[in-house]
């Protein structure tokens, strides 16, 4: 009885916190499809009075705005696949060896690892830029993508669940005469899945909707992500036109939510088996 | 031919935790072998050296007659049975079987007739399909036997490969075990610490007590005499008595209780200078009797005590009593009704009893 009213009073709650978390993002798509005069005069009209497409044809197909949008929305895609294929691979990798092969100083190592993490980017962001600057590859595809394969989150993450991997499965691979190569290959890497794809999805959103890196990394209109573009958009051409704006901003939702439904099954997995187990 | 002989073996942890020590032991062709102690004994430790898992601190091991001490463990000719069956979850349980055989490189046909022919022992037949979440225990502990009955290894090892099951389903599979041995005649080492399956199971067993080989041999004679005191009250359930005493005359006295020693006991016993010394009496639970014929025709080791508690296990009743201020235990036929609170005679069938000594806790023979 008071287990089932339990049950009913966390679905509201529950409910309650998704309808407040939903409610910028219907409001974003809703004012997407007002004209501009509705989206400036403001009021609770969840619903456009004029619906209109407009916004997303003028976004997308006028020749008005000289902007290269789908060049923006490639780069923030290309970066980000490129950077959390390159974190998985790295973290993956990292984290195994720390917490399961006889790595030198990994007691010091771990650590010193996980330490990176309370170090907040303002912090590092100026020194990266000169580095980055030094070198000559600021505006380029390599200042986008390389600052965040170096993060220790993914290989805490990870480190926590090659922690709990049952040893008997690798010994037994051993038996089975695999090599370490193979144990990792073959055998950890399926098994570990679910927390690969939860690292994969967490470090696309942090790549794709990063703003402030990619703003001082890059300054010609080509190289620019769709977070910085809108930014542009929001103090150039669309300047008070919130109809268009949102519509742009709708737009670059997209393959983030693509990429969420695919791995949604997986990251719940994965969320509930290094966070519960 | 696949013998394996332990020779001096030594498994130090962290430069001075001592886990195995001069283990000296040869496993022969076609035998069932068990290792059995509590835990921490060194058994697993044991087992895993042999596997290769474990590095041999001391001591040489030989699989055949080649010494496998720096052999890789996949080089050894071994297959493994672990405790927690240790399937690859994510492959279903035709590539479980067959994963071993694809890193050898074997051809496809061969992997597919291996398998087959293991899954039809097993009988997996239906399940080739399935991942190993979707199957029960017991069928989960078959695939992980499959596994390694593919590999058509000269050595199986298995390390508690039951303690995982309930108590019922930990029957059927302990029957199952030994009609594969028979079928497949492959010299298996089984590690557990279980003294049921240790003595169903076994041709030979080795029991085991920190690191140390307490007794070799067949579970009959380990079971009918035990080299000491830990043996005997290991291996049997209940456990062996042990009760403390002296050797007065041809009488072991403990307290206002005297019982008489045989002729041919008592003879070991003088000859060896124990007449006068504290020594302690090994007696198992069925050797002690209650049954009135017995009770008469053995009126030198009579004695009466008060019953504590009496559990009912069907057929028989197992009393728990004192003697002296000590405790025994006797299990006797259900026909005699003994029950809790009363004071009954018993009697002592001595000489299937052995006396250890009370300071080495050897059997004294």
């Amino acid at each position: 009885m008071g287990n089932k009213r339990n049950k009913i009073l966390l679905v509201i709650l529950a409910s309650l916190i998704a309808v407040l978390f939903l409610i910028p993002l219907l409001w974003m798509i809703s004012t997407s499809f007002k004209n501009d005069y509705e989206a400036i005069a403001g009021g609770l009209n969840w619903f456009p009075k004029n619906f209109t497409w407009d916004n997303y044809t003028y976004t997308l197909l006028s020749q008005a705005i000289d902007v290269p949008i789908f060049k923006w929305m490639f780069n923030s895609i290309f970066v980000g696949i490129a950077g959390t294929l390159i974190i998985v691979a790295i973290d993956a990798m990292a984290a195994y060896g720390l917490a399961r092969l006889d790595v030198p100083f990994k007691k010091v190592l771990f650590p010193l690892f996980i330490s990176t993490l309370m170090i907040p980017f303002v912090i590092t962001f100026l020194p990266l830029y000169m580095q980055f600057s030094n070198l000559g590859l600021l505006n380029t595809y390599a200042a986008l993508i390389f600052p965040y394969t170096a993060n220790a989150f993914g290989v805490f993450l990870l480190y926590q669940f090659f922690r709990g991997f049952p040893k008997e499965l690798e010994e037994a691979a051993r038996l089975d005469g695999a090599n370490k190569w193979d144990i990792f290959i073959r055998i950890v890497i399926p098994s570990a899945r679910p927390v690969l794809w939860t690292l994969a999805i967490f470090s696309f959103m942090q790549i794709y909707n990063d703003f402030l890196w990619p703003l001082v990394a890059t300054n010609t209109p080509e190289m620019r992500t769709i977070t910085t573009g809108i930014a542009i958009m929001q103090q150039g051409s669309f300047v008070s036109s919130y109809g268009k704006l949102m519509a742009l901003t709708t737009i670059a939702t997209i393959p983030i939510l693509i990429i969420f439904l695919i791995g949604q099954k997986q990251l719940i997995k994965g969320i509930t088996q290094t966070g519960i187990k | 031919m696949a013998e394996l002989r332990l020779v001096g073996i030594k498994k130090v942890y962290d430069k001075d935790v001592v886990s195995v020590k001069d283990f000296n032991l040869e496993i022969r062709d076609k035998e069932f072998l068990v290792l059995v102690g509590p835990s921490g004994c060194g058994k697993s430790t044991t087992l895993r050296m042999i596997a290769g898992l474990e590095e041999i601190t001391e001591g040489d091991l030989y699989i055949g007659d080649k010494r496998v001490n720096d052999v890789a463990p996949k080089d050894r000719d071994i297959a493994m049975v672990f405790q927690n069956y240790a399937l690859y979850p994510h492959m279903d349980v035709y590539n479980n079987m067959a994963f071993g055989l694809k890193l050898r490189k074997f051809k496809k046909d061969e992997i597919k007739k291996r398998v087959d022919n293991a899954a039809k022992i097993l009988g997996l037949e239906e399940l080739l399909d399935r991942k190993p979440k979707a199957l029960s225990g017991g069928q989960r502990q078959r695939v992980a036997l499959g596994r390694a009955i593919v590999r058509d290894a000269e050595v199986f090892l298995m390390d508690e490969p039951l303690s995982n099951l309930d108590a019922k389903l930990r029957v059927q599979m302990r029957a199952e075990i030994q009609k594969l041995h028979a079928r497949l005649q492959t010299t298996t080492v089984y590690v557990t610490h279980d003294q049921t399956e240790a003595m169903t199971m076994a041709t030979r067993l080795v029991v085991m007590k920190d690191g140390i080989i307490q007794q070799v041999g067949e579970p009959k004679e380990v079971y009918d005499f035990p080299n000491n005191i830990f043996v005997g009250g290991f291996i049997g359930s209940p456990a062996m008595n042990f009760l403390n005493g002296k050797i007065e005359g041809n009488h072991f006295v403990m307290g206002d209780v005297k019982v008489e020693i045989p002729e041919g006991k008592l003879k070991t016993l003088r000859d060896q200078g124990y007449v006068g010394k504290d020594i302690v009496l090994g007696i198992r639970p069925e050797d002690i009797h209650d049954e009135p014929l017995y009770l008469k025709s053995s009126p030198e080791t009579k004695f009466s005590a008060h019953i504590e508690v009496a559990e009912l296990m069907g057929s028989e009743i197992v009393l728990y009593s004192k003697v002296d201020d000590q405790d025994f235990v006797a299990r006797v036929d259900a026909r005699f009704n003994a029950t809790a609170g009363q004071t009954i005679d018993f009697a002592f069938n001595l000489s299937k009893a052995h006396f250890f000594d009370k300071e080495t806790e050897e059997r004294i023979k």
